[in-house]
């Protein structure tokens, strides 16, 4: 992807952010070492995108969904549009329905405004002012005593919760998908909590729209297609001049370029109706008069049913789009993701595998004796110069451990190989005591040496391996290595005194 | 062949050659074996930044022929600028062969044009079974740096300095187990100095280490900040039916709600041990279940994690004054300064009343005669400190730790000897936050401002510890 604008639409779904979250939930399983290397590839690709954390990050799901293969956030967003197709339906028949029985008329009396008015314009504004209250951020509510627990109230009373109620008759698989939608089963609920806040009140303006909707075009169509005839009629002491100024002010808005759709005080004086006088209307009014009202009803739906929930559909649909693409950016593991991708990757681990030591740690074990050369005669072998001061050291054998030295010899360390082999010469008719520096390691040089005394004279004589002031962890290194070589006439020793 | 530099690792078998490699290279998979010979086959360690390597460790095996080897050499002795050749010619010679199987492993890649670290004990005694080694990296002709790598009590330093300053141009005491980054970066940088055309691309990686560095911190951090924030704002819910006994249901909800605080913090200290590429350590720490039950301001860890109640009031106050400020600021101070004082005094009673516990479990009646039992969110004022102290603890150690070193990650051993205090502006801050987090008041900006803080406490701990 060289292209030198980024090409990815910016702008993520709910179907995005679920499969966002999975994905960073199975990434807190994976070793750091190996999301560095797959995000850092996959940033490369996405290099024109740098400057937009959203595209980048959606850039990355979809060359995640590539991968995995499993990623389902499309199921998501297909049941969001089923669930709102749903409520949408919903609304419409209700609305249509709502206005068809408020507009009942079967010549009998007629079709009283308060009616109307009450129910698409009294009851919708209060409403409104509900949604408004629930729409109170947690900052004022917080000085407000009870209106949390009135926001809870109202929350439970949206139709937007029908969209859970719709997800308990679902599927399983899509079932788990829609759980996601709403933000439940997911780690990380306190961000999704207001994502799922967002799509009830999305849905739920979704569904006010449409039941507006169904009620316009229930009107228009009893209107257009029967003989309505409208009138008013309340038992306040309501007089035609003061209802005049109620409907004033309710067709102010649409007043200065439809005045058709205002009453007039004739109309309204006309069109009164008692119920007292049953089956009878006034005198002066023509049929046609009585029906003079409904450019009024349907602007009155129009401005106070439709036009305010068109309003808080868009604001609701802006504020989701706003608090999702939030949240998707927010998540945790997120920041960490677009370092991942926009940093470089900086390795320092080996290029290939371990291997453990090989043969060369086989063999079976030499058992580790102390003190077995006491009252014997031995050739010493001092070697790389074990002890340093040898006269004192062959002394001490001779006092201390009873040894008879019967040859001194130097071997190893700074000594060439071929003083190894006169060595071995020498002392290849009798045992060997071979000094060693305990701290050192035993080297192939060594044990090199070692193979050949034990070649030449005796096979069965005893050698003696004496490291010198050894801890007790060199006397294990010792003992596993001598252990390889698998000779039953050698053995480590210790000399007396010193601690194991 | 590679352009960039590449640095053979060589000496004696179990000199620390691998713990070396495994702390530069920041791999805990190399094996540290106790057995000489562990390492038998050369095995690369190339650092890259994008792809591009910038340069490469090797870790080869010991000597183990030393003096043979040396011996042929010196039977096949010609003139000085020849050795360089008769090396190659030994290598060309015995590949392939038994006779010299680690020598020609490990003098390939120095023939192959690689610098040499040599590396030696510095807590044992030199011996001359060192020479023959040292004469045939000398005649290899190659840039060498020696290494004194004290595994145990470094006694002997200076007798080593002195016989490696006759073959080697550095001579540098680095302990391979205890090197913090800064010296680690700082042994990279003399790399450099062996030759000049290598200063360039080890000034570069050491520019990169120290800002992958940094970002690793950074993730650290906001992983913290992140199971802060969902600890704070942790609810566990369950739902009872009529005849089912209230208190039984409250304790099982309390130990499930404390299971929840404790798998968030696994799984934190997991992510910290993996932004520093520490895999499979061996933790041992206090469970957070166990402090939990005791009495939260006398419990031994709470005590050394959290705040003492005096601290805790003295940051309460502190809150309640500045809030009482504004008052006095938004009034002209007319008021003479009477919002602070009284600002402080709530504060500091808000804090010393406030719980003592670290949840409590509410009951609602809810349809049906069934009811719901709510746990959490924690208003307990010491509980982020204490689960911060024992992050902080947990990254000082993890982030100080070389990856040679092995085994376990003692906490609670270290706990009480690695614990500064903390700025009282640092504390004031994390108040502030821990509070907005509590309240659910702007949980992303919050989470995001401490991880901030929570980074800048960290950088200061490993600037403390160098």
């Amino acid at each position: 992807m060289k292209s030198t604008a980024c090409s990815i639409n910016a702008r993520p779904s709910l179907g995005d952010l679920r499969d966002l979250s999975q994905q960073l939930q199975r990434d807190a399983d994976v070793s750091g070492s190996s999301l560095r290397h797959r995000d850092r590839r996959i940033g490369q690709e996405l290099v024109t995108c740098q400057d937009k954390p959203a595209a980048q990050v959606k850039g990355w799901l979809q060359e995640m969904r590539a991968l995995t293969g499993d990623l389902r956030g499309d199921r998501v967003n297909v049941m969001r549009r089923l669930g709102l197709l749903a409520l949408g339906v919903a609304g419409l028949f209700v609305g249509w329905g709502a206005a068809a029985v408020v507009l009942r008329y079967d010549g009998s009396q007629p079709v009283n405004i308060i009616h109307f008015l009450a129910v698409f314009v009294v009851l919708q504004l209060v409403t409104l002012v509900f949604f408004g209250i629930s729409m109170l951020p947690p900052a004022v509510t917080r000085f407000l005593p009870g209106m949390t627990t009135a926001q809870e109230g109202i929350g439970l009373l949206s139709p937007g919760r029908l969209q859970h109620l719709m997800n308990r008759f679902l599927p399983q698989s899509y079932r788990d998908t829609t759980a996601s939608l709403v933000g439940k089963g997911l780690a990380h609920h306190r961000l999704y909590g207001k994502v799922d806040r967002w799509v009830v009140v999305h849905s739920s303006q979704f569904f006010a729209c449409c039941f507006n909707l169904g009620a316009l075009a229930s009107c228009l169509y009893l209107v257009t297609f029967s003989d309505l005839a409208f009138s008013w009629s309340t038992t306040l002491q309501l007089d035609a001049t003061d209802f005049k100024r109620w409907t004033d002010i309710l067709s102010a808005p649409w007043a200065p370029f439809f005045a058709d759709g205002r009453p007039s005080l004739d109309l309204i004086e006309r069109t009164r109706y008692f119920r007292l006088n049953e089956g009878t209307f006034p005198t002066s009014v023509t049929p046609a008069g009585l029906g003079g009202w409904w450019p009024f009803l349907v602007m009155c739906l129009a401005v106070y049913g439709l036009l305010p929930r068109l309003v808080t559909l868009l604001a609701t649909q802006l504020r989701l789009r706003s608090v999702t693409r939030r949240t998707f950016l927010h998540l945790p593991g997120v920041a960490d993701l677009l370092v991942r991708l926009n940093t470089e990757l900086v390795e320092t681990q080996a290029a290939e595998p371990e291997t453990d030591g090989g043969p060369r740690r086989q063999g079976p074990g030499t058992p580790v004796g102390q003190g077995q050369m006491t009252g014997q005669t031995a050739e010493v072998v001092n070697w790389a110069a074990a002890a340093d001061d040898p006269d004192s050291l062959r002394a001490r054998l001779r006092e201390v451990d009873e040894l008879e030295v019967s040859g001194w010899h130097e071997a190893g360390g700074a000594t060439a190989p071929a003083v190894d082999q006169q060595v071995i010469a020498a002392t290849s008719g009798s045992s060997v005591m071979i000094l060693v520096k305990g701290w050192e390691p035993p080297m192939e040089d060594f044990l090199d040496f070692l193979r050949a005394l034990r070649q030449a004279g005796d096979t069965q004589r005893a050698l003696h391996v004496t490291p010198l002031g050894a801890e007790p962890n060199h006397l294990i290194m010792w003992q596993k290595t001598l252990s390889r070589l698998g000779d039953p006439w050698l053995t480590l020793s210790r000399l007396e005194g010193e601690d194991s | 062949m590679s352009t960039s530099p590449q640095f053979a690792v060589v000496g004696h078998p179990n000199k620390g050659k691998s713990s070396i490699v495994s702390t530069l290279a920041h791999d805990d998979s190399v094996l540290v074996g106790e057995l000489p010979g562990t390492t038998t086959r050369c095995r690369h360690f190339p650092m890259k930044v994008d792809g591009e390597v910038l340069y490469t460790l090797i870790d080869t095996p010991g000597f183990q022929r030393a003096r043979s080897a040396w011996a042929w050499l010196q039977e096949h002795e010609t003139t000085a600028d020849q050795r360089p050749e008769l090396v190659r010619r030994f290598v060309a010679e015995h590949a392939g062969q038994g006779s010299f199987p680690d020598e020609v492993e490990l003098l390939q890649p120095i023939m192959e044009g690689a610098g040499i670290l040599y590396v030696v004990d510095g807590s044992v005694p030199y011996g001359p079974e060192y020479d023959a080694e040292m004469e045939i990296l000398r005649w290899t002709g190659q840039p060498r740096l020696a290494l004194i790598n004290p595994i145990g009590q470094a006694d002997h330093i200076e007798a080593w300095r002195t016989a490696l300053g006759q073959y080697f141009s550095v001579v540098r005491v680095f302990n391979a187990v205890t090197a913090d980054f800064e010296k680690r970066v700082e042994l990279l940088r003399a790399f450099g100095q062996l030759q000049e055309e290598w200063r360039r691309p080890l000034q570069r990686a050491a520019d990169n280490l120290e800002a992958d560095r940094r970002r690793r911190r950074e993730a650290a951090a906001r992983t913290v900040a992140e199971t802060l924030a969902e600890m704070l704002s942790l609810k566990v819910t369950r739902t009872i039916d009529p005849e089912d006994e209230v208190d039984p249901a409250k304790a099982e909800l309390v130990i499930k709600y404390q299971q929840r605080l404790e798998a968030l913090e696994l799984a934190a200290r997991q992510a910290v041990e993996s932004a520093y590429d520490h895999h499979d350590l061996d933790r041992r720490e206090s469970s957070l279940d166990d402090l939990v039950a005791q009495d939260l301001f006398s419990a031994e860890s709470w005590r050394i994690f959290g705040l003492s109640r005096r601290k805790l009031l003295g940051i309460g106050a502190v809150g309640g004054a500045a809030a009482g400020g504004a008052i006095d600021l938004a009034v002209g101070g007319t008021s003479f300064l009477l919002g602070t004082l009284i600002g402080s005094g709530i504060g500091a009673a808000t804090t010393f009343f406030a719980a003592n516990s670290l949840v409590d479990v509410k009951l609602f009646q809810i349809p049906m005669g069934r009811k719901k039992l709510v746990a959490g969110p924690t208003k307990n004022r010491n509980f982020p400190y204490v689960v911060f102290g024992r992050a902080r603890l947990h990254h000082a150690l993890v982030s100080g730790r070389s990856h040679a070193q092995r085994g376990e990650l003692d906490l609670d051993e270290q706990a009480r000897a690695l614990m500064p205090s903390l700025p009282a502006g640092e504390n004031r801050l994390l108040e502030k936050f821990f509070s907005r987090l509590r309240g659910r008041r702007d949980v992303v900006s919050s989470t995001e401002r401490l991880a901030e803080v929570i980074a800048r406490v960290f950088k200061q701990d490993e600037a403390a510890d160098s």
